[in-house]
């Protein structure tokens, strides 16, 4: 009976040890490289969540991730195939809010009904919108080793998914416009595109009140006058909130790359900028939830731009396109 | 056996006298608490509710407060004066914006508060102030003179049933207000916070009755507005 035990335990050792060996053998060392994403110098500071530093392995895994249709439960779609780099990480046609900036972002999706980081907002698309089947990846060949390396365990999660993700988002930063350039004294700008500068950051436009430097988004919710009676998706965090005083808002969209889109506002109503402009230049519905700065006297509800102005205004918008943005290749697909 | 329990005992004794040691060196010292409060005369504001009125009659709401306070200069009664250097932005809508913190500011009876709401000239330049989105967004066009808006009180006001925008902006140097209050403040080690309250109505009186339908319900590029919302400042806060 004595002799039963101690070869059980023996046994039992020799199993544990075996199973020790076998983890420590085949994994590298744990040991992410941090990475510091680069700004642009009139870019703000990003503050990046201490429990997600940003890492090289966790960029690469984001990447892929990004790229990657495994993440659908079918595989028939990744964040890609609607955020497509050389649209602006958009998908012309559609109202899709472009991946631009994100880590500067506290709210997210078109009536901002996310709130917190972007850690917050890719497990929404992990765990809600994609609905990821986390085993696919964890039977993958290539991602357990890939989240290892990321976050010393091969035991994937969607939290771990939602953070490589997020990772990988904060790197695409966009300030290479020709309008960034400027702000850097690096060239300058044409009189049109002045003209419209200033028509944009003064109380003629009136536009830098929500599209405010250098992101040309402020982040908050506001009522632009695009509906006085609303339905359905029209009535914005109204639909968070059920609070009237939030009916028709929505968060405001940067304008970077604006000039190479096709579709404005959370519902695309708009298919080109002089249809934007033209909405804040006569178009703007009066109702309680409208934002005050857009009910000025003597321009209430409209800016009553000349044709001259307007025309400005947009040959600065077009300024705010970043082509190094559209063609950076670490942005790209991995794959 | 007995020499064993003998020494749990001295050892249990050691371990407790060793942390109470640790807890009393590790005690922080609180810095000092303005806790931020605001109302419409004695009512606490509440956002996107009309109904209040100011001096004028004009009925309003409130949808966002937002602005810097700067340049606290405590004095106690025996004169010395306490400066603090920092930038407080505080977005009423954010309940982290509502506690201001001060260090070094030591117990004792003080006899004077000043602050700023808004930047004094050296902080009010374009691209003075850390670079945060925050910021940006209280910016103040270079076009319109620089710098970054003190305050922005919005919000709406009926006007003969119907309804209008208001949008209080200050900026440029000469609209800072300066804060000036003068009564004893006790602060003790185990109470050290100071209740700061607004009265949103006062913005619209004293020494101005401020009207919105003749005034302006918009100020940022009025000057003369500017100015009445400017001087009618100086007394929007109490301390309780």
């Amino acid at each position: 009976m004595k002799k039963l035990l101690v070869i059980i335990i023996i046994t039992l050792i020799i199993v544990v040890v075996n199973a020790c060996k076998k983890e420590g053998d085949t994994l590298p060392p744990f040991n992410p490289t941090p990475l510091t994403i680069k700004l642009p110098g009139n870019l703000p500071v990003m503050n990046i969540p201490a429990s997600n530093p940003t890492t090289v392995e966790g960029v690469a895994l984001g990447r892929m991730l990004y790229y990657d249709k495994i993440m659908h439960p079918n595989g028939s779609m990744a964040c890609a195939s609607c955020h497509l780099q050389s649209e602006g990480f958009t998908k012309k046609g559609t109202n899709i809010l472009p991946h631009i900036n994100l880590g500067y972002g506290n709210k997210f999706l078109w009536n901002g009904e996310i709130e917190g980081t972007l850690e917050d907002a890719m497990i929404f698309e992990v765990e809600d919108f994609f609905k990821t089947n986390i085993s696919k990846l964890q039977n993958d060949d290539t991602y357990p080793l890939l989240f290892y390396k990321a976050f010393g365990s091969t035991e994937i999660d969607s939290k771990k998914c939602a953070y490589a993700l997020a990772q990988f988002l904060r790197t695409l930063v966009s300030g290479n416009s020709k309008f960034d350039k400027y702000l850097r004294h690096e060239l300058t700008l044409t009189a049109d595109e002045l003209t419209g500068l200033t028509i944009f950051f003064s109380e003629r436009g009136d536009c830098f009140h929500c599209h405010s430097l250098s992101l040309m988004g402020d982040g908050n919710r506001h009522n632009i006058g695009l509906d006085s009676i609303f339905n359905g998706v029209n009535a914005g965090y109204y639909n968070v909130t059920a609070n009237p005083a939030d009916l028709g808002k929505f968060k405001t969209p940067s304008l970077r790359n604006c000039g190479i889109r096709t579709s404005f506002m959370h519902d695309g109503r708009y298919t080109k900028l002089d249809e934007v402009i033209e909405h804040y230049n006569s178009k703007v519905k009066n109702s309680a939830s409208l934002d005050p700065v857009l009910t000025k006297p003597g321009k209430a509800y409209g800016l009553n731009l000349t044709n001259s102005e307007k025309e400005k205004l947009k040959a600065f918008l077009l300024t705010l396109t970043d082509t190094v943005y559209l063609s950076d290749t670490a942005f790209a697909s991995p794959f | 056996m007995r020499i064993i329990f003998i020494g749990c005992v001295i050892a249990s004794a050691l371990f407790q006298v060793r942390c109470k040691k640790t807890e009393t060196a590790s005690q922080p010292v609180t810095p000092t608490q303005i806790a931020l409060q605001f109302t419409v005369e004695n009512e606490i504001l509440k956002f996107d509710t009309l109904g209040y009125y100011n001096a004028a009659g004009n009925n309003y709401s409130i949808s966002n407060l937002i602005f810097y306070l700067s340049a606290f200069e405590f004095e106690n009664t025996t004169g010395q004066i306490y400066k603090f250097n920092d930038v407080y932005l505080v977005d009423v809508k954010n309940k982290n914006n509502l506690n201001l913190s001060f260090t070094d500011l030591p117990a004792g009876t003080y006899k004077r508060v000043t602050f700023l709401i808004g930047l004094d000239s050296l902080h009010n330049l374009s691209n003075a102030l850390p670079n945060t989105i925050e910021n940006n967004n209280m910016a103040w066009p270079p076009a319109m003179g620089g710098g970054y808006h003190f305050i922005k009180l919005e919000g709406k006001f009926m006007d003969q049933n119907q309804m209008f925008g208001m949008a209080i902006h200050l900026g440029r140097n000469q609209n800072c207000v300066v804060i000036n209050i003068t009564q004893n403040i006790s602060l003790k080690p185990e109470m050290n916070r100071i209740n700061l309250s607004m009265n949103i109505n006062e913005w619209f009186k004293n020494p101005h009755i401020y009207d919105l339908n003749i005034d302006g319900n918009f100020t940022m590029s009025d000057s003369a507005a500017m100015a009445k919302i400017k001087q009618n400042g100086s007394d929007v806060f109490t301390i309780n």
